[in-house]
């Protein structure tokens, strides 16, 4: 378990560096709330996009953004419900994003899911 | 800012004008559809997404807000698709809203490409009725739209397309279609009158009811050639005005049977006896027409009579009454019209031979009375005319002449519904079997001798109120067929044939 921590962990620096490239602001790392976790949250002009870092080691059995199942979708949102009210965003845009790391490909998408 | 754009809903028949908003804003990425849509209206968000992207667009991450207006009409469908998405492209900047008034509908594929809608002709018509500058349908709707005047229809083939149109990349015709067009393609069948040999005074019945419209009851054995006979009623309907067609479309199209083109044929429809009462009369929790509906301005054919749901018999009353039904339920009420010519065909009793020259009849008194009692005396009574089909003798049947073909018979009835058009030109009708209570004596007008002839028959046959108008429309159609002025008694004794059944049972 420590070790899959370790591997997360660098791939979401990976994925900041990749999105910091790219002009995004990155607002938060690791965002908790009641337990509950996003990897990122990134902002862009009137943007704003919580973002779910997912690595696979090979796209073999799917891609990556295939192993984000309901439940953590569930906890993305509620995590946004609460960030826009603690930060007062509500004239801003939510999107929700994913970005799939596998066999040295990084895919930034963002709408990956809808409210 | 706010896209409108103008689509519709189906309400029974009717069209309704229907205002398809879309608002994109900041905030959570959503999707939301209001204004009472039903679940085929909801899937849509999923069609209009995929659809949008396939043809080369970016589907916005922004929140989408699509208002379906009036909010308390019940929109069901999957028409606005089409308006949806383009409503979200006009928002999203892609497309510049539309400077003309169209009126837009269709289903989107997720590939983009537009789909047959149901209801396309009653769109056209409340496009007329708004004045809109033109219609956006599916190519597969175009030809049922066009034929109605007055409306520019520009049909196509995908998303794609549309955009293209709208921005002005391409240049669309509208599309016209004739009606007459329609009509040389018809007279093409593959039976015949002169198929079935024999059975002239069937035949005679026959012609008399669809010159005039009037009801019709076969009784006979089994194999006799009811069925036969009826099959080939189709071949000698007379072609439909483009008014009447128009009309039928519409039931048609609401149905979703209409297939890219107007129905310039009249209606034949022989429901299998199995048939429900909802789907014979039209009926649902949101009322949708039956068959007698469907056969509106054509016949309806009931094979195996005594077969049906007692309840559906029953139920045709009203319609064969008044050539309408009318559909109530708690949400709303719904006027169908439903102008058929009854053709109806039944044994005489359960083993089918009772009164056969051949063979004897295995039934018991009671067998037959409770075969016969299936069909109430109010609608045996709504019948105009009710013949006896005896079998056809062996010499008949080796004739080599054949008999009148279609195209004859399709002739002589066309002329007798010319004078019936003539004659009741002013008049809400236009069939002597539709002729109205009160203008009855007008039309209808019989000599002295006539009328004691008549009052001798209802003496005799203990024949009804009812039966006695009934009489007077078939003379006054047999009269016509003679091209006579007045009924004659000759004209009269032949209508009083036709209701000798009254008196058997």
């Amino acid at each position: 378990m420590k070790d899959k921590r370790k591997i997360g962990k660098k791939y979401e620096e990976i994925a900041s560096q990749y999105l910091m490239q790219h002009n995004w602001k990155i607002l938060e790392k690791n965002y908790t709330f009641h337990h509950k976790e996003v990897d990122l949250i990134i902002q862009k002009e009137d943007e704003i996009c919580l973002v779910e870092v997912k690595y696979r080691r090979s796209d073999s059995f799917g891609e990556p953004k295939e192993f984000v199942n309901e439940n953590k979708k569930r906890n993305i949102k509620m995590i946004a419900k609460y960030y826009i009210s603690s930060k007062k965003l509500f004239d801003k845009n939510i999107t929700f994003g994913i970005i799939s790391i596998t066999n040295g490909k990084i895919n930034f998408e963002r709408g990956f899911f809808q409210w | 800012m706010v896209t409108k754009l103008f689509s519709s809903s189906i309400e029974g028949l009717d069209s309704r004008g229907v205002e398809v908003e879309v608002d994109l804003s900041n905030g959570l990425t959503a999707f939301n559809l209001v204004g009472l849509p039903d679940s085929a209206v909801k899937e849509s968000k999923e069609r209009v997404r995929t659809a949008i992207q396939s043809s080369g667009f970016i589907f916005p991450l922004r929140r989408i807000t699509v208002n379906l207006a009036p909010a308390d009409i019940r929109k069901e469908g999957s028409s606005y698709d089409l308006p949806i998405a383009l409503g979200i492209l006009i928002e999203n900047g892609m497309l510049e809203p539309p400077r003309k008034k169209y009126l837009i509908a269709g289903e989107l594929s997720l590939n983009g490409e537009l789909r047959k809608l149901s209801g396309g002709i009653s769109l056209a018509l409340l496009a007329r009725e708004m004045k809109a500058d033109g219609i956006i349908i599916p190519e597969k709707n175009a030809n049922e739209c066009a034929v109605i005047d007055g409306v520019t229809v520009y049909s196509f083939e995908s998303l794609f397309e549309v955009i293209q149109f709208l921005k002005g990349d391409i240049e669309k015709s509208e599309v016209k279609v004739s009606y007459e067009k329609y009509l040389e393609k018809l007279n093409k069948y593959t039976t015949d009158f002169s198929d079935v040999k024999g059975q002239y005074l069937v035949k005679r019945a026959i012609e008399i009811a669809i010159s005039g419209g009037h009801n019709v009851l076969m009784i006979g054995p089994p194999g006799a050639g009811k069925s036969m006979l009826a099959k080939r009623i189709l071949t000698i309907m007379p072609d439909m005005t483009l008014d009447e067609a128009i009309k039928v479309t519409r039931i048609h199209s609401v149905s979703g049977l209409v297939n890219n083109e107007i129905v310039s044929e009249r209606p034949f429809r022989n429901p299998h006896s199995s048939i429900s009462k909802i789907g014979l009369l039209g009926g649902g929790t949101y009322p949708r027409p039956g068959e007698i509906s469907l056969a509106h301005r054509g016949v309806l054919f009931l094979d195996e009579f005594p077969g049906f749901n007692k309840d559906a018999i029953e139920g045709l009353r009203e319609p064969l009454e008044n050539g309408a039904i009318t559909i109530s339920r708690s949400k709303q009420s719904i006027t169908f019209p439903a102008n058929f010519i009854l053709v109806a065909a039944m044994n005489p009793c359960p083993c089918g031979y009772y009164n056969d020259p051949t063979h004897e009849c295995r039934c018991s008194i009671s067998e037959i009375q409770r075969y016969r009692k299936k069909i109430s005396g109010p609608i045996m009574d709504r019948i105009d005319i009710h013949i006896d089909v005896q079998p056809v003798p062996v010499e008949d049947l080796q004739k080599k002449k054949a008999g009148e073909n279609s195209k004859e018979i399709k002739e002589r009835i066309e002329n007798v519904r010319k004078i019936q058009r003539l004659r009741y030109k002013e008049e809400q009708f236009s069939e002597n079997g539709d002729i109205a209570d009160r203008e009855l004596e007008r039309y209808c007008k019989v000599s002295v001798q006539s009328e004691q002839l008549l009052a001798d028959a209802m003496r005799l046959y203990k024949l009804s109120a009812r039966s006695y108008k009934k009489i007077l429309k078939i003379a006054r159609t047999i009269a016509d067929m003679d091209s006579s002025e007045n009924i004659k008694e000759n004209h009269l004794s032949e209508a009083l044939n036709y209701r000798i059944l009254d008196r058997e049972i």
